[in-house]
């Protein structure tokens, strides 16, 4: 029983072993987080708001945390010059204080109560729950073909009124426009 | 200074993990990762779904393993224990088709209480004979949301008798489950298994689920041959009802009730000759519970909760009958100041027991009113920001057995670099008695006094001795020291790594000793006064490994080493503790295979090895499942499951201290249609 039990563990270790370098990419969560610094760059929030007026780009995490310790190499970046912070959030108060909000989809149901509590603020919300354009989110993540890609409505941006960077929209898989310039 | 810093950083990385050696150096990454990159470069990188969430696990500072309900699903498990299976550092024997030993770093039996149980924070440990009554803990296993499985001590937070380990399944909220799902199960160990839940939106962030489940399960097999003796039935329904008053404010009442019976085959001993005779009885089981729970947020780092929950328990069969109930109210509050982050609790909790005389156990007195207090803190304080931290806590209980205990925990986490983490801890635990330590009587063989050895072969008339188990009402706790290295990295999205390096040192464990002999009339009894004369040591390494090797194929891998030292006091002359001690599995490993073909098709396989228990002659064995899944449409799923292919029947463990035969488990072959809607 112990040779057989060497033997299937010296099994699990040439399963482990690691095959052709090059195959392995970033973990889903690494890049979504780098979206999430990134979207920062092409949005612009009212002056009064805008983290140049704060100093700092306030970047919110609502429900289950997906990224992990992904967030640590950013939380020392700068973005147009002003610092990056994350912070968790659980409250619509504290939400309401950030520039990007992601909510995390383990909050189901309860997405909707929370964007239509914004309503009106200038918080960029990103989330990868399918369908979060529909119940009125700002930028939706997918993952296509191991490709993260976004959408974004353009129409929550310009009511919350955030101005989206035209570069943004180019690399967008979809946008929902504004109702007035569908026409 | 940095440069250095980082070197030893590097030592200490390849001595902690043997394992991390045979990885190649990251390959192909830029600079600072991800996050020195543009959106257009963003939008060219191929990721790799992680091959475990990271959620929570690099912040933890303790061996913890998580299984998800795709493990869940994909397991084709029909219950908790074996679910269980899969967690390394996990011990987890079938006694027969109903009844478990399980618990985690050794000193496994049927009635383990060194592992505690918890179902959405609500104990399932038996304060009457310790452990867990598996054949009495159930739920639809859809309705799981995650098994959070904790290796060590988990005293100083959850409290005693976490001692090796504490196992939490948490349920989903009902949020999650709303529609209709009914499935029905049937398969050569399972005559049939029926399960049926209805989710419903009652308003505004209120959401309910109801749910049944009935299930037969078939007899195991006896080494005579005979194959009725173990079988399995039971019913049960439940609700959760989740409730959102706004989005500070969260509640939630759970509740189920159920009703079973599951067989056994008991050794009574007889005044006459043959002087004993096997009975196969059936236990019944009823009980149920209610759970309430109430949450207010203040922040994403300091919340309150209040829970309370009521369970009631009956098992009667030949040996004896038991009513437990318990009562248990806690408060807990989490908050941060400045780089502390703090949690404090208080508990209380009441428990009862009735218990009836049966053929083989009584309780002296037969039924007993007993109450815990606990209070508990524990800090996180960041010594580095985003690097090394800090915990330290510690639970302080009273209990009627043993007054006050202390169970302090100090551990230190270390995460030099995303998805990279490292620990050290030492935590002292106790295992408060349970009444079997104290006030019970278990009936064991009858033996003619001229066939005993010396001195009991000289007793005068009456002709024949019962041995018998006697509790003492100053036997005291079992405690322990636990001490803990452990790392978890994940050097690439497609593989997770992690290894626990553990050492425990317990301190008066139960024995038993021969006592005089007592002239009964018809019998002389013979006492086996139990006490607190058994020292141990346990040593130990857990392995575990996670591959994406295509993101069709997933890989998933566990192995145990464990040790188990057991030491009996010179003069004790009673050997059958130190026996039940030392019957632990050296080595134990397993491996799963999960397998997506296109969209609609799943192949499983599962296997798994466990050497021999030396000390009480179990044979090592290994053992396949498999299953293969198809979703036909949207609403309709076929799963075949075969469990325990490669043979058509094993033995897992013996059942200690009661005389119940040992029952070896059959190869099984079942299948699964589910409709949701």
């Amino acid at each position: 029983m112990l040779a057989s039990a060497a033997r299937f563990l010296l099994l699990l270790f040439l399963l482990l072993l690691p095959t052709t370098p090059g195959q392995a990419g970033y973990s889903e969560a690494e890049v979504k987080a780098a979206f999430l610094v990134n979207f920062g760059r092409f949005v612009e929030w009212p002056a009064a708001a805008a983290p140049l007026a704060r100093q700092e780009l306030r970047i919110g995490i609502m429900g289950n945390n997906p990224f992990g310790p992904a967030l640590g190499p950013l939380a020392s970046q700068t973005v147009a010059g002003v610092p990056v912070r994350f912070a968790r959030i659980s409250t619509l108060k504290e939400a309401a204080r950030c520039h990007i909000l992601y909510l995390s989809p383990s909050l189901g149901p309860k997405v909707r109560r929370i964007l239509r509590g914004l309503e009106g603020r200038p918080v960029l919300t990103v989330s990868d729950k399918k369908g979060f354009l529909e119940e009125g989110g700002a930028i939706e993540l997918m993952t296509i073909e191991q490709h993260i890609r976004f959408a974004i409505n353009l129409e929550e941006c310009g009511q919350h009124g955030m101005k989206v960077s035209s570069r943004l929209l180019e690399l967008a898989r979809y946008v929902i426009m504004p109702k007035e310039e569908q026409k | 200074m940095k440069g250095i810093a980082r070197s030893q950083t590097r030592c200490l990385l390849a001595s902690l993990l043997i394992f991390l050696g045979l990885l190649s150096p990251s390959p192909l990454k830029a600079a600072g990762g991800p996050a020195s990159l543009d959106l257009e470069q963003l939008m060219q990188l191929e990721v790799t779904t992680a091959a475990r969430q990271p959620q929570g696990l690099y912040d933890t500072a303790a061996a913890v393993f998580v299984i998800t309900a795709e493990d869940i699903r994909r397991s084709g498990a029909e219950t908790i224990p074996d679910l269980l299976r899969m967690v390394p550092g996990l011990q987890v024997a079938s006694i027969n088709a109903n009844v478990w030993a399980v618990t985690a770093r050794g000193l496994n039996s049927r009635y383990a209480s060194k592992l505690l149980v918890l179902q959405d924070g609500r104990t399932l440990y038996n304060h009457l004979f310790s452990g867990v009554y598996w054949n009495t803990k159930d739920l639809l296993l859809e309705d799981i949301e995650r098994i959070e499985v904790i290796r060590g001590p988990g005293a100083a937070l959850w409290g005693a008798n976490a001692v090796n380990g504490v196992i939490n399944i948490i349920t989903k909220n009902a949020a999650h489950t709303l529609g209709t799902l009914v499935t029905a199960a049937a398969g050569t160990e399972e005559p049939y298994a029926l399960q049926a839940r209805q989710g419903l939106q009652l308003g505004e962030g209120t959401f309910l689920r109801l749910f049944a489940k009935a299930f037969a399960r078939d007899s195991g097999t006896l080494p005579s041959g005979q194959d009725d003796s173990d079988d399995w039935r039971q019913v049960r329904v439940g609700f959760r009802l989740d409730h959102d008053i706004d989005l500070k404010d969260r509640f939630m009442l759970e509740g189920d009730i159920y009703r079973g019976d599951a067989g056994e085959t008991f050794e009574i001993g007889t005044l006459t000759p043959p002087y004993g005779t096997t009975l196969t009885d059936d236990t019944e089981l009823t009980g149920g519970h209610l759970l309430g729970r109430w949450q207010r947020v203040f922040s994403a780092t300091s919340d309150l909760t209040l829970q309370a929950f009521y369970d009631r328990a009956r098992n009667q069969d030949i040996g004896a009958g038991q009513t437990r109930q318990t009562f248990d109210i806690d408060l807990q509050h989490r908050f941060s100041l400045d780089r502390h982050q703090l949690v404090w609790g208080l508990g209380f909790r009441h428990y009862r027991d009735d218990t009836r005389q049966g053929a083989i156990i009584s309780f002296d007195p037969a039924s007993d009113n007993l109450n815990l207090w606990t209070a508990f803190i524990h800090d996180r304080f960041e010594l580095v920001a985003d690097r090394l931290n800090l915990i330290a806590g510690t639970q302080v209980e009273h209990n009627d057995f043993s007054d006050i205990e202390w169970q302090p925990t100090l551990r230190l986490l270390y995460t030099p670099r995303p998805f990279f983490s490292f620990w050290l801890a030492a935590s002292r635990s106790v295992r408060t008695p349970s009444r079997a330590d104290t006030a019970i009587d278990l009936r064991q063989a009858v033996v003619p006094t001229a066939l005993l050895p010396p001195p009991w072969n000289s007793l005068g008339a009456p002709s024949v001795a019962q041995f018998s188990l006697i509790g003492q009402s100053d036997f005291t706790t079992e405690k322990a020291w636990t001490f803990e290295l452990g790392g978890r990295c994940q050097p690439r999205a497609d593989l997770y790594l992690e290894a626990v390096l553990f050492h425990s040192r317990y301190h008066d464990l139960r024995n038993a000793d021969f006592g005089a002999p007592i002239n009964e009339g018809d019998r002389w009894l013979i006492p086996i006064y139990g006490g607190n004369q058994l020292d141990a040591r346990t040593f130990g390494l857990e392995l575990a490994a996670d591959w994406v090797a295509r993101p069709w194929w997933k890989l998933q891998g566990a192995y145990t080493w464990m040790n188990v030292l057991a030491e009996l006091n010179p003069n004790s002359n009673y050997q059958g503790f130190l026996t039940a001690a030392e019957a632990n599995p050296h080595h134990q490993a397993s491996l799963r295979s999960k397998i997506d073909f296109g969209r609609d098709w799943e192949w499983d396989l599962w296997l798994r090895a466990v050497s021999r228990l030396e000390s009480i002659g179990i044979d090592g064995y290994l053992t396949l499942d498999s299953r293969v899944g198809w979703q036909i449409d949207p609403h309709w799923q076929l799963e075949l499951v075969g469990r325990n292919l490669l043979k058509p029947h094993h033995a897992e463990f013996l059942s200690d201290a009661l005389n119940a035969r040992m029952v070896e488990i059959d190869r099984s072959l079942l299948a699964r249609l589910s409709w949701s809607f």
